[in-house]
C-alpha cells in the first residue's frame, strides 16, 4: 500500500482567495475538522501560479498537494488561473477543487471542460461548510492517493 | 361616431342620394335622377333596393356600436335579403326576356317615362353589385374571421362594376357601364356612386381588421396603403377624364393627351414609391437600432443575473458564517437570548439567499427558454410524479392526472411549472388529505390545463396578487418560501404564448389554469 503521504506528512493545500472574510472563515473550518492540513494562502490566480511555480517571493514555497480554487478574483481570476495551469506540463499534475459562490451552470460546465477535479459551491451555513471541509481533507488524504 | 364614422358616412350618402332620386321621381325632377345631362337616369327600384340596403348596414352599425340590441339583425339580414330576391328576380328577367317585370307593378308612370329598351329595369351591373353588396350586408353582423373576410371580399366584389362605370362615365366610353345591345340600358353615375359607398361602408363595419384595419395603423405599411391606395384610384381616373375632356373640346390631340397622362401618372407613381421606399427603409434601421438596443440590455440583465448570484451572495455567506462562529466559539459565555438572536441572524442570510437564487431562476425562464418541441404533457406529469414522490407519499396524497395532450414546449419549463403548481397543490393543503387532479380541456386553438386541489382556498381578491414576485399570503412560519413560484409558472406560460389564472374559494380548494397552444397550431 502507497500511503506514504498519510504517514510522512500533513497535507498541504493552497487556497486561491480574494475575500478576506472567506479566508477567515475557510481557516476557522479547517481547524474544526478530524485531519488536520497545512493551509496556504494566495489572494489571486496570478499569486497562484508564481506559488506553483515557486517564481518571485515564493521561492521558498512548498508544493502543495492541492489547490482550492476560487472563481471571481482580481487581476487573475480562477478561470485564467486553471487554463494556465493545465497548459503547463510541470503544474498540471496538481488537483484543482473549485470552492466559489458561484453555481452557474456555465462557470460549472466550463470548470469540468478544464479537467478541475471537483466544483464545490460553498454553502450559507457555516456548520455545513465545515461537513463539506471535513469530507474534502478526508477524501483527499486519506482515500485518495496523491503523486508524491 | 368614432372608429365607424367611414360606414356612417356612407350610410348617410346613400340614403340621402335614394331620397333625392326618388323626390326625382315622385316630383318629376329630371335633374335629380341624373345629376350629368347625358348619363343615364337612376331607376326607381335601382333607388328603392338601395335604400333597403343602405338601412341595413345602418342596423348593422348601430347594433356593432351597441345602440340597438343584437336583435336587429333581422331586420338586417330582411332589408337585404328583400334586395337580393328583387335583384335575383330582375336578373332572371334579363336571362328569360320577360317584358315587364316586377318594376311595373311598383310604378308604372315612371317605367312609360324611362325609355330603352327595358324600360325602368335596373341594370345588369346593378343587379349584380346589389347581389353581392347585399349578401356582404346580410353577412356583416355574423361573427367569426372567415364570415367576416367572406363580407369584406363581397363587399369589394360588389365595388367592381360600379367602379368600371364611373371610369366609363369619365372617359364617355359607354360600354363600361351599358349593354353594348342596349346603350340606353346601364348604371347610371347615381346608382355607381351608391353602391361604391355601400360597399366602402360595409367593409368599414369593421375598422380594426382587415383592409380598413389596415388603412389605420400608424405603422409604414398603413401609411403606405393611406397614401397609394387613394391616388392610384383617383389619378386614373382623372388622368383619363381630362384626356377625354381635352380632346373633345378640341384643346389637344387624343394621342397627346394620352401620352401626357401616361407620363404624368407614371412621375406621380414612381415619386411615391421613392418616397414611401424611404420611408420604409428609415423605419426599418429605427427597428434595427431599437433591436440592438434590446439586445445590449439583455445581455446587461445576464450579467446582473449572474453578478447578484456570485457578489451578493458572498457577503451573505461571510454574515451567516461570522455570527456561527462566534455562536461556536463563546458558547456557554451567550445567554438564550443571544443565542436566538443568532439564530435569527442566519435564517435572515438563508432567508435572503433563497430570495437571490429565486431572482435568478425567475430572469433565467426567459434566457434559458430551448428550442419549442413536442412534449407529451403525460410524460411531464409522471416525472413531477417522480420528483414529488416523497412529498406525495408523506402529505398522504392523490395525484391524478387524465386526457392530457402533446404540445410544443420547452420540457424542462413545463416539469418547472407542473411541479410548481402540484407542489403548491400539496403544500397549502387543508385537514383532509390532498387530492391534486391535472386535466386538460381543448379550447379553440389551445388547450386549457387545470390542477385542481382540495386545498385551504384563496380569497378572490388576492387570486392575481399571488402570481406577482415574492407576492406571499402566509408567514414563514406559516408555510416557508419565497413566493416566487406562481411568478415563475406564469412567466413560463408567457414563453410559451398562454396565460394563467386561478379560481378558488376559502376552505374550496383551488384550480390553477394555464393555456398553452396546441402543437398543430403552433407547427403552421
Amino acid at each position: 500500500m502507497t500511503d506514504g503521504l498519510q504517514s510522512s506528512r500533513v497535507g498541504r493545500i493552497l487556497l486561491v482567495e480574494d475575500n478576506q472574510n472567506d479566508v477567515i472563515l475557510t481557516r476557522e473550518a479547517f481547524k474544526r475538522v478530524k485531519l488536520a492540513v497545512d493551509l496556504f494562502h494566495v489572494e489571486n490566480g496570478q499569486q497562484c501560479l508564481d506559488f506553483l511555480r515557486k517564481s518571485g517571493p515564493y521561492s521558498d514555497a512548498p508544493t502543495p498537494d492541492l489547490v482550492l480554487l476560487d472563481l471571481n478574483m482580481p487581476l487573475m481570476d480562477g478561470r485564467e488561473a486553471l487554463q494556465a495551469l493545465v497548459a503547463d506540463d510541470s503544474l498540471r499534475h496538481v488537483p484543482v477543487v473549485i470552492l466559489t459562490t458561484s453555481g452557474a451552470e456555465k462557470d460549472i460546465l466550463d470548470m469540468y471542460k478544464l479537467r478541475c477535479s471537483s466544483y464545490i459551491i460553498k454553502p450559507v451555513d457555516f456548520n455545513q461548510f465545515v461537513c463539506i471541509v471535513d469530507e474534502l481533507t478526508n477524501y483527499w488524504f486519506s482515500i485518495v492517493v496523491l503523486p508524491s | 361616431m368614432g372608429k365607424f364614422a367611414i360606414s356612417a358616412i356612407c350610410c348617410c350618402l346613400v340614403i340621402a342620394l335614394c331620397v333625392s332620386v326618388l323626390a326625382g321621381w315622385q316630383f318629376d325632377l329630371i335633374v335629380l335622377r341624373r345629376i350629368l345631362p347625358n348619363a343615364l337616369p337612376t331607376t326607381l327600384l335601382t333607388a328603392l333596393v338601395m335604400l333597403a340596403l343602405a338601412t341595413a348596414l345602418t342596423t348593422s352599425l348601430m347594433v356593432l356600436r351597441g345602440k340597438l340590441s343584437p336583435k336587429w339583425v333581422w331586420v338586417c339580414w330582411g332589408l337585404a335579403g328583400a334586395s337580393i330576391l328583387v335583384a335575383l328576380m330582375e336578373g332572371m328577367q334579363y336571362l328569360v326576356n320577360l317584358v315587364p317585370g316586377l318594376e311595373v307593378a311598383f310604378y308604372p308612370e315612371g317605367v312609360l317615362q324611362q325609355g330603352g329598351v327595358f324600360p325602368g329595369r335596373p341594370s345588369p351591373q346593378a343587379i349584380v353589385s346589389a347581389l353581392l353588396v347585399g349578401l356582404s350586408i346580410g353577412l356583416s353582423l355574423e361573427s367569426g374571421r372567415r364570415t367576416q373576410r367572406v363580407v369584406m371580399l363581397l363587399g369589394l366584389m360588389g365595388m367592381i362594376l360600379p367602379w368600371l362605370a364611373l371610369f366609363g362615365y369619365a372617359s364617355t366610353t359607354s360600354q363600361l357601364y351599358a349593354l353594348l345591345e342596349a346603350p340606353q340600358t346601364g348604371i347610371s353615375p347615381l346608382a355607381a356612386i351608391g353602391f361604391l359607398a355601400l360597399g366602402i361602408g360595409v367593409i368599414g363595419l369593421r375598422p380594426d381588421e382587415g383592409l380598413i384595419g389596415l388603412l389605420t395603423v400608424p405603422s409604414p405599411g398603413g401609411q403606405l396603403v393611406r397614401w397609394l391606395l387613394p391616388i392610384a384610384l383617383v389619378v386614373p381616373l382623372v388622368a383619363g377624364w381630362v384626356v377625354t375632356y381635352w380632346s373633345t373640346s378640341g384643346l389637344f390631340g387624343m394621342s397627346i393627351g394620352i401620352a401626357l397622362s401616361w407620363g404624368v401618372t407614371s412621375l406621380l407613381f414612381a415619386g411615391l414609391v421613392i418616397w414611401q421606399g424611404v420611408t420604409i427603409h428609415q423605419y426599418d434601421s429605427h427597428l434595427k437600432l431599437q433591436a440592438n438596443v434590446l439586445e445590449r440590455s439583455n445581455q446587461e440583465l445576464q450579467e446582473f443575473a449572474y453578478v447578484s448570484s456570485h457578489d451578493l451572495q458572498e457577503p451573505l455567506r461571510n454574515i451567516s458564517g461570522f455570527v456561527q462562529l462566534l455562536q461556536q466559539t463563546y458558547q456557554g459565555q451567550l445567554d438564550d437570548e443571544a443565542n436566538d438572536w443568532i439564530n435569527r441572524t442566519v435564517a435572515s442570510a438563508h432567508q435572503m439567499q433563497m430570495m437571490i437564487r429565486d431572482i435568478l431562476a425567475y430572469s433565467r425562464v426567459d434566457s434559458r427558454i430551448g428550442p419549442l418541441e413536442l412534449t407529451p404533457l403525460a410524460d411531464v406529469f409522471n416525472e413531477v410524479s417522480a420528483v414529488l414522490a416523497d412529498l406525495i407519499r408523506d402529505a398522504n396524497a392523490t395525484v391524478t392526472c387524465n386526457g392530457l395532450p402533446t404540445v410544443m414546449g420547452d420540457r424542462l419549463q413545463l416539469v418547472q411549472l407542473l411541479q410548481n403548481l402540484i407542489g403548491n397543490a400539496l403544500k397549502y393543503h387543508s385537514d383532509q388529505s390532498p387530492r391534486v387532479h391535472v386535466s386538460a380541456e381543448r379550447k379553440g386553438k389551445e388547450w386549457v390545463v387545470a390542477v385542481q386541489d382540495n386545498g385551504i382556498g384563496i380569497e378572490p381578491q388576492h387570486q392575481e396578487r399571488i402570481f406577482g414576485i415574492f407576492r406571499r399570503l402566509h408567514t414563514q412560519d406559516e408555510y416557508p418560501g419565497t413566493g416566487i413560484g406562481l411568478a415563475v409558472c406564469r412567466r413560463v406560460v408567457e414563453r410559451h404564448g398562454g396565460k394563467t389564472w386561478v379560481t378558488s374559494a376559502p376552505g374550496q380548494g383551488s384550480t390553477f389554469y394555464f393555456t398553452i397552444p396546441d402543437e398543430e397550431v403552433v407547427q403552421t
